[in-house]
């Protein structure tokens, strides 16, 4: 495959996949609460809804989740560069 | 054969569409992310069982050796099938988050922090000329350790996503 159809084949899984989720139709809720006062007014409503029960960032237990993942990504790279590091260079001759 | 070839993955990229049948934009959203989940799981699993059998194959040696032979012209095919549909699952899973991104949580962002490595990894794995980066990327990719974490993950998001 020549890098052209390969950079094709990612243009079109973008188009896709993204495309599609901008042509949803939200002009009944536009009608609904007009321009500017809409997005404020939804936006406040959700947030009263969602603030009690989403786990949000600075919280323990998924916090620690977040940083035992990085942890865990960066030890894998550091061991697979040491893997590496290690099995190229020469080993000493015991005399 | 091209053509065949062409057209299986013009129809691959479709897979996603159906989500966006439902009139809910949220809803179409939230199933964007069960997408990303199917592809891994269709594209991830066979690879995998092919590559462990083949392995094993050669490991037991005698007639096996001859399974091998036969096996080895569908290397190529699944190995294309497994980039393709995980790009797939890829790009769903990532516009998944973007567009929920509003409800960001450490679970979520750790989730797409291990779908990037790998997919880096895997790209470059494909893609890359170099002896080193190749053997980096390889020892990197087949990590068993990221891919219990990737299901990790993926579990604890689903099970606290609804939340």
């Amino acid at each position: 495959m020549t890098k052209l159809s390969l950079f094709l084949i990612v243009l079109f899984a973008l188009s896709v996949t993204t495309v599609p989720v901008f042509a949803d139709d939200d002009d009944d809720d536009e009608r609904e609460f007009g321009f500017g006062e809409r997005e404020r007014e939804h936006g406040d409503e959700k947030e009263d809804d969602d603030d009690d029960e989403r786990i949000g960032l600075g919280t323990g237990v998924s916090d620690m989740v977040l940083y035992v993942t990085i942890s865990a990504i960066v030890g894998t790279i550091g061991y697979t560069g040491y893997k590496i590091i290690s099995t190229k260079r020469p080993k000493l001759v015991k005399k | 054969m091209k053509n065949r070839y062409i057209l299986l993955i013009f129809l691959l990229f479709l897979i996603p569409l159906p989500v966006f049948a439902d009139d809910d934009g949220e809803d179409a959203i939230e199933d964007l992310g069960w997408v990303a989940i199917g592809a891994g799981v269709i594209a991830t699993v066979p690879f995998i069982a092919f590559v462990k059998v083949r392995k094993f194959a050669v490991k037991t040696g005698g007639s096996t050796v001859q399974i091998v032979r036969q096996m080895a012209p569908a290397y190529k095919p699944i190995l294309n099938f497994h980039i393709i549909l995980n790009s797939i699952g890829y790009f769903s899973g990532m516009f998944h988050g973007l567009m929920l991104s509003s409800n960001l949580e450490p679970i979520s962002l750790s989730l797409a922090l291990v779908m990037t490595v790998l997919m880096i990894s895997g790209i470059l794995l494909r893609y890359t000329s170099s002896r080193n980066a190749k053997m980096f990327n390889r020892l990197l990719h087949g990590q068993f350790g990221l891919v219990i974490l990737l299901v990790g993950l993926i579990l604890l998001h689903v099970l606290t996503a609804d939340n």
